[in-house]
């Protein structure tokens, strides 16, 4: 039973990042049809500015996790200015394959920079907190209560603010949010701004949980993320946010069945039923073309 | 089976003046739409529509915008599955039937927004329209055995065949993309001809024209139907052209049936001009 | 003055042409290996370029005629290569290679390439059938996925079958190096001719339209559902005969080699050469391949390099370098010939010569 308890909050622990990456995918995706497949590695850059903001140039931690959110969001700005707006008329390929692009540019770039070795560090929050016979680390308490807190915030940013509504009405019509008036640039840069910020929280809280940062980190994390958003529905935030937790959980029972070689599998295995059995994911609608 | 039976319609280079077979009313017409209907998330898109068409009758789809035309075609191609109602082409029921099939069956159609293969040849558009036609396995051509090169060029030569119908033979070697906008409406009117349908819809195929050009495509319509034969159920909104060439229109409004009949009739009908101009108000 | 017609080649002697042409390159190149002109080294990288352009026209089937963005190319080459390196290995072929008997190893070499091509088939259909029912971003995961899954399944499946198979981690060893540049080259040749000959049919076109546009495609009867799966069965096949040739170059396979990183190398390919034009991957395969080795002080921004392309070209040049323009010889040939023959028509250049071969 203590057992089944840990391995829970493992579970909700990881699932907490995938799903602050998991949002991101979404809201890109909602908004210009597109898969990020830079978002993974947005992460990767975060996690090693919070690394070297503490290791090198020994920066309070709150400063160097604010430093790495900062970084993430201009980067996800950066990258949209200038790698998808230009193609923002051009065929969905196109997109998708600058987006990989993108993508291996950035987990190159930081190999050739940092190297291609893991960097370690000291467990962020040390310590553990014991009910019983079951023993949590502060960590996966801090991580689950950060990761509700960011979603909740985004939950009201997108359905109480102005921009909020301005980032659904582009996501419904393009053509006609933008003669409402609209601005498009500004909505979509916001959007991967948000997307970003949240996914260098989620950067701070992978650097948490695991006290690493390698070049290729990004890109199953990413993936992972995504499968979450696929399978809680694409463009939906609590689905999100449900797929992330479910990813989370189900890699857990996986490593704790002793299977944990065959977690990446299993993962890319659901994602394969789910979009056969229900492409639209568990919050999503379907989408028709029109004739 | 009748389909398969139907002779290979031959092409007639200059249409002699109105060479329409006779109409046989004894015979069944080529359509006929029963109870036709289909719900959209609990809304009603198009309900309890019936209709027949002659088997060489240019008939006409009519309404304002958002009546439900474009529906019914893409009922009648199986590109939605109806909810309710049967369809019948040449007396067999299409219930079941995919878009391939029906199109098989004989209803070939264009769209109202363009669909051409734009990155293909004007050439290779119509040898596409042509491809149930043609017949010769994967291995054949593979192996480039004789009979590809037979079917080939059989195919090629029917195809500028059908191109000659609007002139553009010339034009077979120029991407479909880069036509101009009446090329390129006429070029999928030749596609659909090619896959050798018995029904013809077009969808609008007058949008973006000038009275002249709107004219000489009325002529291709009405020379189109004595040339191979078939019936053609058009949907426009240009009224000339609608009852100058329709042997029998049908006006949708809210996707109902709201009249039927001839021009004259159509012209007359009181429900249709309030469709179009609005009711008059008392007292004015 | 009767004006007379241009020269135009019959369409036997096109063939007569390419194969004279390909048969020409052939003993060139191996005359230059005889000759030692071409070092051990450089042969080499010559049979690394001819499994690549296998890989690049196979996935430019997918990507470049079909329209599909396809992420998991690397896994129907690991498929195809532990087929063929576990058939090989099982067979008599390493002594036969010991002794020199080249003919009595035909039927065994025939036999991995025909094993590797239909076992990636198969999972080409597995994959492809469902796959391809979903839109194009969601065909781009579901096949990264599938490749993901190749690649822990060839990792880990010993410890559950509890017998040696693919070796694990640890990588299948000793296979027989029966890859050699005829046989490369001979396969190279095949491959593209047989998407030539495809493309260039009504079977082809179907393939181009359902890129172009489907619903306009299933409207004048194409089945779609069919040419979408056997376009992408073909990739795959191919794909598989790459991974046998390149298990049968290099002796050994690795899982790690299959990762999606090598799926990745293979678009680049593509794209930068052009999606859709055979010539653009030929060529792109090639150069791809050899400036690495020319570039090897710099091997370290290779990566760097191919990605920062990929963006770039995707800006200014989405249609890739030779777009989808398709390279003839007799055409060359055939311009040539109007040229010097008949000096009248040299105006009337600038007519578009589409002629379909």
């Amino acid at each position: 039973m203590s057992l089944f308890v840990s391995q829970l909050f493992n579970g909700l622990q990881t699932g907490s990042v995938y799903a602050l990456v998991a949002l991101g995918y979404s809201m890109v995706y909602g908004i210009i049809l597109l898969l990020n497949f830079a978002h993974g590695d947005i992460i990767m850059v975060g996690a090693y500015t919070a690394f070297y903001a503490m290791t090198a140039f020994h920066l309070h931690p709150i400063l160097s996790v604010v430093l790495a959110v900062v970084t993430s969001t201009l980067l996800g700005v950066v990258i949209e200015k200038v790698a998808y707006t230009p193609l923002r008329s051009a065929p969905r390929l196109s997109l998708l394959i600058t987006a990989i692009g993108i993508s291996f540019l950035l987990e190159n770039g930081a190999q050739l920079l940092f190297g291609a070795d893991t960097k370690s560090m000291d467990t962020l929050v040390p310590g553990n907190v014991s009910f019983g016979s079951v023993t949590i680390s502060y960590t996966a308490i801090l991580t689950i209560i950060v990761a509700v807190i960011a979603m909740v915030a985004l939950t009201l940013l997108v359905q109480k603010t102005k921009l909020g509504k301005a980032m659904r009405a582009v996501s419904e019509d393009m053509g006609a949010a933008q003669l409402m008036g609209i601005s498009l640039n500004k909505t979509i840069s916001f959007t991967f701004a948000v997307g970003s910020a949240l996914a260098g929280i989620g950067s701070v809280l992978y650097l948490c949980a695991y006290s690493q940062a390698s070049p290729t980190m990004g890109s199953m994390l990413g993936l992972k993320a995504f499968v979450a958003a696929v399978l809680g529905g694409i463009g939906s935030i609590p689905g999100a946010m449900i797929g992330g937790f479910a990813i989370g959980l189900l890699e857990a029972l996986v490593a704790a069945v002793g299977l944990s070689v065959w977690k990446d599998a299993v993962v890319f295995a659901i994602l394969i039923v789910v979009l056969l059995v229900k492409p639209s994911g568990i919050m999503g609608h379907p989408v028709t073309e029109k004739v | 089976m009748s389909r398969t039976e139907r002779p290979k319609t031959k092409l007639v280079p200059v249409p002699a003046t109105n060479i329409i077979p006779e109409r046989d009313v004894s015979l069944p017409p080529i359509l006929e739409a029963r109870h036709l209907g289909i719900d959209f998330g609990g809304l009603s898109a198009v309900s309890d529509f019936n209709f027949a068409i002659g088997r060489t009758e240019i008939a006409g789809l009519i309404g304002p915008n958002g009546a439900g035309k474009t529906t019914v075609f893409n009922l009648l191609t199986k590109v939605y599955q109806p909810t309710r109602g049967t369809i019948l082409l040449d007396g067999m029921d299409t219930a079941g039937k995919t878009t391939i099939q029906v199109n098989q069956m004989g209803i070939a159609r264009t769209f109202q927004n363009i669909r051409l293969f734009r990155d293909l040849s004007v050439l290779d558009n119509v040898l596409v329209g042509l491809h149930n036609e043609t017949k010769y396995t994967l291995g054949t051509a593979m192996f480039r055995l004789p009979q590809y090169w037979r079917k080939e060029r059989i195919a090629k030569e029917r195809a500028l065949e059908l191109l000659s119908i609007f002139d553009m033979q010339d034009m077979a070697d120029h991407k479909a993309g880069s036509l101009p906008y009446g090329a390129q409406r006429r070029l999928e009117i030749v596609r659909a001809l090619a896959t050798n349908p018995c029904l013809l819809l077009l969808d609008e195929p007058a949008a973006g024209m000038n009275p002249s050009e709107t004219s000489e495509l009325m002529d291709n319509i009405v020379r189109i139907r004595d040339m191979f034969g078939i019936a053609i159920l058009l949907i426009e909104h240009d009224m000339n052209l609608v009852m100058g060439i329709c042997e029998g229109i049908c006006v949708l409004n809210f996707g109902k049936i709201i009249a039927k009949g001839t021009p004259e009739d159509i012209q007359a009908n009181p429900a249709v001009i309030e469709a179009y101009l609005g009711k008059k108000k008392e007292g004015q | 003055m009767k004006t007379r017609s241009k020269i135009r080649i019959p369409m036997p002697a096109r063939y007569v042409i390419n194969l004279a042409l390909v048969v020409g390159f052939y003993f060139l190149l191996t005359g230059l290996i005889s000759s030692g002109i071409i070092t051990n080294y450089w042969t080499g990288i010559l049979i690394t370029v001819g499994i690549n352009i296998i890989l690049a026209v196979s996935l430019n089937i997918a990507t470049g005629y079909l329209g599909q963005l396809p992420l998991g190319h690397a896994g129907f080459m690991a498929v195809g290569a532990y087929a063929g390196g576990i058939f090989m290995k099982a067979t008599p072929a390493a002594a036969l290679l010991k002794e020199g008997n080249t003919a009595a190893l035909i039927p065994y070499i025939l036999a991995a390439i025909v094993i590797s091509a239909v076992v990636a088939g198969i999972f080409g259909v597995i994959i492809g059938i469902p796959a391809l029912r979903l839109r194009g971003d969601y065909l781009a995961i579901i096949t990264l996925g599938f490749g993901e899954i190749i690649r822990v399944v060839l990792t880990n499946i010993d410890s559950v079958l509890g017998f040696d198979f693919t070796y694990g981690a640890a990588g299948l060893k000793r296979i027989p190096k029966f890859a050699s540049v005829t046989l490369v080259f001979i396969c190279v040749v095949l491959a593209c001719f047989f998407i030539h000959t495809m493309m260039k049919s009504k079977h082809g076109r179907a393939i181009l339209s359902i890129r172009d546009n489907e619903i306009a495609s299933e409207s004048v009867g194409v089945n779609t559902t069919y040419y979408k799966t056997m376009a992408f069965v073909f990739s795959a096949m191919l794909a598989g005969i790459a991974g046998c040739l390149y298990a049968g170059y290099l002796g050994s396979l690795y899982p790690s080699t299959f990762k999606f990183m090598k799926s990745i190398e293979i678009l680049v390919i593509v794209v930068l050469g052009g999606m859709g034009s055979m010539l653009g991957s030929i060529v792109s395969a090639t150069v791809l391949t050899v400036l690495p080795e020319l570039l090897r002080s710099v091997a370290d921004y290779r990566m760097v390099a191919y990605s920062l392309a990929l963006v770039v070209m995707m800006i200014f040049r989405p249609k890739g370098l030779f777009g989808s323009y398709d390279f003839s010889m007799s055409r060359v040939l055939e311009k040539a010939l109007n040229f010097v023959f008949r000096p009248e028509l040299r105006k009337g250049k600038e007519e578009a010569d589409n002629e379909q071969n």
